[in-house]
């Protein structure tokens, strides 16, 4: 229908670069990649892509300085956060931090590109793993910790986040909730503001007392 | 602490000494009574300093040394009989305590030499106390720095041993480490290559990157919570039948029977659809956050009429519904040919 997206790759990992360009090459319009965070966030503001597909673990500063320095001056560029490991800390920071959804390293090439697609279109892309870890988040933040607007989650967005943690994709959840698409995705988009306007301590707390259990 | 003692000591003896003399040579009272009193104040005093540390400051040596002097000189004034006793002795041990051998001998001669001039002593006496007073002077002080070395001594043997002791087990953790790599991915990344099909392959190293994963950032414990028990039962059928288990855990608990029939029940239904769904993947999603406490099982394969239930899957029947009924809870099977299955497992929270 229109151009590919233009999609700039971050990270560290010579042979992960490799194996992306292989899967999703042909399918968006990769326009510069980097391996680390000073050169990423250069060459990102001078390319301007409508995506980045940022490695959460980087040296010099790990995926949230990239998002924090790039959201500075080019608003309006959309990150994807991508990582090998699922620790609930490394994950809820770098959405905290702006990414507007997070996928693992073993996802398959047409699924990233759907869900490079969904992030270039304005929306959130939960993985399960990403649903639980947000679930977990809001269900151990007390009240009182939070501004109430922002402290929990509604009963229906609440639902949304459990079919996905379930492993149902966005349309099987609007039929199984019995709503559109088009509100599931509004749902998992409010979930992703309440989750970058809560206070970034008490996120840090939380990962940390999850650990400990 | 020792000085410290020393001077209690000195001020009970000048006391006892004091009321001899009064009582017994006719001593003046109000000499003997204040030399007594300037001695225990002073000795109050002492606690105090030693207790904030400052003993050894120039200071309150010099003060120290003055109130010695003081108190010698007040038994020279007191007419009749000597009661001083050790308490000078104590501002010597002072001062070898903090200068050393030449601070022990200085203020001993100084003492000394006070009482020679104000005492009314013959010259044998005054130079048996100008000895004595040297003597303990210059014993005290070496004996101080016996003490201080040897102290120092055993610092640096205790500080020689914590860094071996921390050189020996920075070793033996990289020898572990080595040892596990050893034992685990390099075995693997062998087999790997030897594996004779891409299903195997992959098994391989979706088995080891898990194992490899919960070495290094201690996954939960299998044996006492719920999301380390349901790690556990995953990854064994995963290594099982080949397939890659999505689990995803939202709150956690500790494992009581009635969880472990949870986990196990969960466990039989991700079997059930590796060996019926025909798919490569299943999801399994725990919310330990609420009440009941659910468990999610759920693939995208064949499906099946959960009326129509065939013989071969009394599986599901016996160990997974039958199993949580029995320790309380409820299992659903939500199934349609073609659409794939999911098993929707509840446990109250007891």
């Amino acid at each position: 229908m229109t151009d590919p997206i233009r999609v700039f790759l971050v990270d560290d990992h010579d042979l992960f670069r490799a194996g992306v360009r292989a899967e999703i090459g042909s399918h968006v319009h990769l326009v510069g990649e980097a391996d680390e965070v000073a050169a990423a966030i250069e060459m990102i503001t001078e390319r301007a892509p409508e995506v980045v597909l940022l490695d959460v673990h980087l040296p010099g500063g790990g995926g949230r300085a990239v998002i924090e320095a790039v959201m500075k001056t080019n608003p309006e560029v959309k990150f994807l956060a991508i990582s090998v490991s699922d620790a609930p800390e490394d994950v809820v920071d770098v959405v905290h931090a702006g990414a507007r959804g997070y996928v693992t390293k073993s996802i398959r090439g047409p699924e990233l590109v759907a869900a490079i697609e969904k992030v270039a279109s304005g929306d959130a892309v939960f993985s399960p793993k990403l649903a639980g870890f947000v679930l977990d988040a809001f269900t151990a933040l007390t009240p009182a910790d939070v501004d109430d607007e922002l402290a929990s989650l509604s009963a229906r967005e609440r639902e949304v986040l459990q079919h996905i943690a379930r492993g149902y994709t966005y349309r099987e959840t609007g039929e199984a909730l019995f709503i559109s698409v088009k509100t599931v995705e509004t749902h998992v988009g409010s979930v992703l503001r309440k989750l970058q306007l809560t206070n970034r301590n008490e996120l840090t707390r939380w990962a940390a007392d999850r650990q400990l259990i | 602490m020792i000085i410290v003692g020393f001077r209690v000591v000195a001020a009970v003896w000048i006391t006892v000494l004091g009321i001899i003399a009064v009582v017994g040579n006719d001593a003046s009272t109000a000499v003997v009574a204040g030399a007594i009193g300037l001695a225990w104040v002073w000795t109050g005093l002492t606690v105090v300093v030693a207790r904030r540390g400052k003993l050894d400051h120039l200071a309150w040596l010099i003060a120290d040394l003055a109130v010695a002097a003081l108190i010698v000189v007040a038994d020279a004034l007191d007419g009749q009989g000597f009661f001083v006793g050790g308490f000078p002795t104590t501002s010597v041990l002072l001062w070898g305590y903090a200068y050393g051998i030449p601070g022990g001998l200085g203020s001993a001669a100084l003492l000394a030499g006070v009482l020679a001039a104000t005492g009314d002593y013959d010259l044998t006496a005054a130079i048996s106390n100008f000895v004595l007073y040297l003597a303990v002077g210059g014993v005290a002080a070496w004996a101080f720095q016996v003490l201080r070395s040897s102290e120092r001594r055993r610092v640096e043997a205790e500080t020689a041993l914590a860094e071996e002791r921390a050189a020996r087990i920075r070793v033996e953790e990289r020898a572990e480490m080595a040892a596990h790599l050893h034992d685990s991915v390099l075995q693997t990344l062998a087999l790997i290559q030897k594996a004779p099909d891409v299903a195997e392959m992959h098994n391989l190293a979706r088995g080891q990157e898990r194992e490899l994963r919960s070495w290094l950032f201690g996954g939960a414990d299998p044996d006492a919570t719920l999301s380390g028990a349901l790690d556990q039962v995953c990854s064994e059928s995963e290594s099982r039948f080949g397939l890659k288990v999505e689990l995803v855990t939202a709150g956690d608990r500790r494992l009581d029977d009635r969880l472990r029939a949870l986990v196990a029940a969960t466990g039989e239904a991700v079997n059930n659809a590796a060996k019926h769904a025909g798919v490569e993947e299943v999801a399994v999603f725990a919310d330990a956050g609420g009440d009941p406490i659910v468990v999610f099982i759920r693939d995208r394969g064949a499906g099946f009429d959960p009326d129509l239930v065939a013989a071969d899957r009394k599986g599901l029947a016996e160990s997974v519904i039958g199993r949580m009924q029995r320790n309380g809870g409820h299992a659903d099977v939500i199934s349609a040919p073609g659409s794939g299955t999911e098993v929707r497992l509840s446990m109250p929270v007891s």
